[in-house]
C-alpha cells in the first residue's frame, strides 16, 4: 500500500522509509506542506504519516486544511511532544492516530495496518477471498489453509486487489500500489506479476476488463498450480 | 483587619466623639439658660405681687383683724407676704413655713418635707416677699426640655452612623468586586485583569499586577516552548536512531552498513545537542567565574581556527598577541568555534571568512563577516533563539544563542548584521583583560 511520509528530518525519514519498505509499504518522502499538498494531489494515497513540525509551518494546519475538504486518507500524525493536550489537538484535528517519537517501527507499522483496516470496516487480522486468505500482518498468503511463497512485489499486488474488494483498479492505480515515484518501472513489469500470481494462485484469480482495469476473479475457481 | 471595618470604626467613632460633645455642650448650656430664666421669672412674680400689695390697704398690717388671708394653693409655687417684723400678711401655703419664713433677701434653696424648693425673697421698706418654685417641677420641666434638645441629635448621628456605613460599604465596591473576581480566577489563568471601573487609587496596583502576569505569562511561554524545542531536538535523533537500528536488525549486507552509519550519525548530532544544552543549563545556572585568567585572543582564536579545519578561509586582521579578553580561555574559543563554524557552514564556500580585532571603549571588538545569501532582518533577529534553526535543517539551533548567552555573560555585546557589503557580519564587544 503506498504511504506519503512527511517529515523534514532526512535521517528519520530515510530509517521510517526503510523500516516500512521492509513491511512492504511504497513510500514517498517529502520534507515541507507544501511538498506534502501537492504529492496528495497527484497521487491517492493510503495513508499518510505527518509530521508535526515542518520547516513551512504546522502539519496540524495541512491535515485541517485536507480534512475540511473531505480528504478521509487516514492519517498517523508524529510528534516530539507527548503532552496530552497536544495529542487530544492532533486527534481532534483530524489525526486518526497519533504516535509520539522516539517509537518503535513495528508499532508504527501495526497503527498503519490497524488505520488500514478500520478504514475498510474490516475487523478480522485477516483478508479473506473465496480461498484465499492474506496476513497483512507476517506478510503472508494462504490457498485453502496452505501457505503460497510470493515475492514482495507480487504480495503487494495481491494485497492492493483484495483490500479494493472486487472494485475495478486500472494498470495506473496498481502501479501506484508497487512502485514509488523513485523506482524504475519497466513497462511490462506489472503484467510480470499478474502472470505469476495467476500461475501460483490460479488462472482466474485476477480477471481482466480489457482497456479498464483489473479486479479480483472467482477464486472459488481458483487452481492451485 | 478589614479596611470597611477600619474605616467604620475610626470614622464611627469620630462622629460619635464629635457629636456627643457638642450634644453635651449645648444641653449643658440651655440648662443654665433655662434655670436663670426660671429665676428672673420667679423674680419677676415677687415684684409683681409687690406691685399688688401697694394697692392694699395700710390698715390691713396692722395685724388686729388676726385673721391672715390665705391665698388657694397652687401645686408646686409658693407665695408669702410678710410685714418686716415677720407678721404673715397674706400668702399659700402657711404649712411652708420652713421654705417661706426667710429673712435673707435674694435666692436660695430650702428644704421642706424632703423637698427642695427655690427661693427668692424681696424685701422693701414696708413688706417681706417670698416666693418658691418647687425643685421637682423645675427639675421635670428641665428634663423635657433636656430630652426634646437630644432628639435631633440623636437622630442626626444614628442617621450619619448609617450613611457612614452605606458610604464606606459603596465606596470599597470596586475593591470587593475585585476580590470577588480574584478569587473566582483559576489558579493558572495568567490572563489581565480588567482595569474598567477601577477607582484611580487601586489602578496602578491592577496595573502592576498585570504588567507582572504578562511578564510571568512570557516566561512561561518562552520555557514551554524551550521544553517542545528541547524535546524535539532530542527526540528527532533518537528517532532517527532507533528506527534505523530496528532496520539494521532486519536486513543486512550494504543495507545493514547504511542503517548503522544513519543511527551513528543519529548519535553524533544527539551527542551535540546534549553537551550544548548542558553548556547552556551550566551557564544559566553558573554563579560567576570571579578568579578568572584573562585568555589571549590570537591563541583562542587558533585554537578555533584548528577545530574547525578553517585555516585556509579565513582572513585575520589586527589580531595580535597584545589582545587580551576578560573570559576564561576554553568559553572564548567555544564562541569563536560556533562563530567561525556557521560562517564556513553557511556562507559562500569560495570567499573568506574575515576576523578582524580592534581595541574600543576599554573592551575589544571582533567582527567575524562572511559572504553569502543577505539574511532578511526579521530572520536576523530570531538568528539568537535557541533552537531557531532557519533553514538549515542540519544545526542544533543553539549555536548562537550559546554565542549569545556567553558572551553577555561576561559583560559583552553581539550584534548581528546583514548587508550587501557584509552579507553576514557577526560582532562581539568583550571586556579587555589584564593578561
Amino acid at each position: 500500500m503506498r504511504v506519503l511520509l512527511v517529515e523534514d528530518d532526512a535521517p528519520v525519514a530515510a530509517g521510517i522509509e526503510a523500516g516500512l519498505a521492509l513491511a512492504d509499504f511504497v513510500v514517498d518522502t517529502v520534507g515541507t506542506l507544501a511538498a506534502a499538498g501537492a504529492a496528495r494531489k497527484t497521487i491517492d494515497y493510503d495513508l499518510v504519516v505527518l509530521d508535526r513540525r515542518l520547516p513551512d509551518g504546522e502539519g496540524l494546519g495541512l491535515l485541517q486544511a485536507w480534512r475540511r475538504e473531505g480528504v478521509v486518507t487516514p492519517v498517523l500524525m508524529l510528534t516530539a511532544r507527548d503532552a496530552v493536550a497536544s495529542r487530544v489537538e492532533g486527534l481532534q484535528g483530524g489525526a486518526d492516530d497519533y504516535l509520539v517519537k522516539p517509537f518503535d517501527l513495528d508499532e508504527l507499522t501495526a497503527r498503519l495496518q490497524a488505520l488500514l483496516r478500520r478504514t475498510a470496516g474490516q475487523a478480522d487480522r485477516l483478508l479473506h477471498h473465496g480461498r484465499l486468505s492474506f496476513d497483512p500482518v507476517d506478510r503472508s498468503v494462504m490457498l485453502d489453509g496452505v501457505p503460497v511463497a510470493l515475492i514482495r512485489r507480487e504480495r503487494m499486488l495481491l494485497e492492493a486487489l483484495i483490500r479494493a474488494r472486487g472494485r475495478l483498479l486500472s494498470a495506473d492505480q496498481l502501479k501506484d500500489r508497487l512502485y514509488g515515484v523513485d523506482d524504475e518501472v519497466e513497462s511490462n513489469a506489472l503484467n510480470v506479476h499478474i502472470y505469476q500470481l495467476r500461475r501460483k494462485l490460479g488462472r482466474d484469480v485476477i480477471e481482466t476488463v480489457r482497456g479498464v482495469g483489473y479486479r479480483l476473479g472467482n477464486a472459488d475457481g481458483a487452481v492451485h498450480a | 483587619m478589614s479596611l470597611r471595618l477600619r474605616l467604620v470604626v475610626t470614622l464611627g467613632v469620630t462622629l460619635l466623639a464629635l457629636w456627643g460633645i457638642t450634644a453635651a455642650w449645648l444641653i449643658r448650656d440651655l440648662s443654665t439658660q433655662f434655670e436663670q430664666s426660671l429665676d428672673r421669672r420667679l423674680a419677676q412674680s415677687a415684684r409683681m405681687v409687690a406691685g399688688l400689695m401697694e394697692r392694699v390697704p395700710a390698715d390691713a398690717w396692722r395685724g388686729d383683724t388676726g385673721e391672715i388671708p390665705v391665698i388657694p394653693a397652687l401645686e408646686g409655687v409658693a407665695c408669702r407676704v410678710s410685714s418686716l417684723r415677720g407678721q404673715v400678711v397674706a400668702g399659700t401655703h402657711p404649712e411652708l413655713n420652713d421654705v417661706l419664713s426667710t429673712r435673707v433677701a435674694g435666692y436660695g434653696y430650702r428644704r421642706h418635707d424632703g423637698q427642695r424648693w427655690r427661693v427668692y425673697t424681696l424685701t422693701d421698706e414696708n413688706r417681706r416677699i417670698t416666693v418658691a418654685d418647687r425643685m421637682r417641677e423645675r427639675e421635670s420641666l428641665l428634663g423635657q426640655v433636656r430630652r426634646a434638645a437630644s432628639y435631633p441629635f440623636l437622630l442626626a448621628l444614628s442617621g450619619s452612623l448609617v450613611a457612614l456605613w452605606w458610604g464606606v460599604t459603596r465606596g470599597l465596591t470596586p475593591l470587593a468586586r475585585l476580590q470577588r473576581r480574584l478569587a473566582q480566577r483559576d489558579h493558572d489563568d495568567l490572563s489581565a485583569l480588567p482595569t474598567r471601573g477601577l477607582p484611580g487609587e487601586i489602578r496602578p496596583l491592577i496595573d502592576g499586577f498585570n504588567t507582572l502576569l504578562a511578564r510571568t505569562r512570557r516566561t512561561l511561554e518562552r520555557e514551554q516552548r524551550f521544553t517542545d524545542d528541547a524535546a524535539h531536538e532530542l527526540r528527532t535523533p533518537l528517532t532517527a536512531v532507533r528506527t534505523h537500528l530496528q532496520v539494521a536488525r532486519r536486513v543486512d549486507g550494504d543495507r545493514r552498513r547504511e542503517a548503522m552509519r544513519q543511527a551513528e550519525a543519529g548519535v553524533v548530532r544527539l551527542t551535540r545537542t546534549l553537551e550544548q544544552l548542558l553548556l547552556l543549563a551550566r551557564m544559566d545556572n553558573d554563579a560567576g567565574h570571579d578568579d578568572l585568567e584573562p585568555a589571549r585572543l590570537d591563541e583562542a582564536l587558533e585554537t578555533a581556527l584548528t577545530e574547525t579545519g578553517s585555516h585556509g578561509r579565513c582572513r585575520l586582521d589586527g589580531v595580535d598577541a597584545s589582545l587580551c579578553i576578560a573570559m576564561p580561555v576554553t568559553l572564548l574559543v567555544t564562541v569563536l568555534r560556533n562563530l567561525i563554524g556557521n560562517a564556513r557552514h553557511h556562507g559562500d564556500p569560495h570567499q573568506p571568512i574575515e576576523v578582524a580585532a580592534r581595541r574600543r571603549d576599554a573592551g575589544i571588538v571582533i567582527e567575524i563577516v562572511n559572504q553569502g545569501a543577505i539574511i532578511p532582518p526579521e530572520r536576523l533577529a530570531n538568528l539568537t533563539d535557541r533552537f531557531y534553526r532557519g533553514n538549515h535543517p542540519r544545526g542544533s539551533g543553539l549555536g548562537l544563542s550559546i554565542v549569545k548567552a556567553l558572551v553577555e555573560r561576561f559583560g559583552g555585546a553581539l550584534t548581528l548584521a546583514s548587508s550587501r557589503e557584509t552579507p553576514f557580519r557577526v560582532r562581539l564587544w568583550l571586556p579587555e583583560g589584564q593578561g
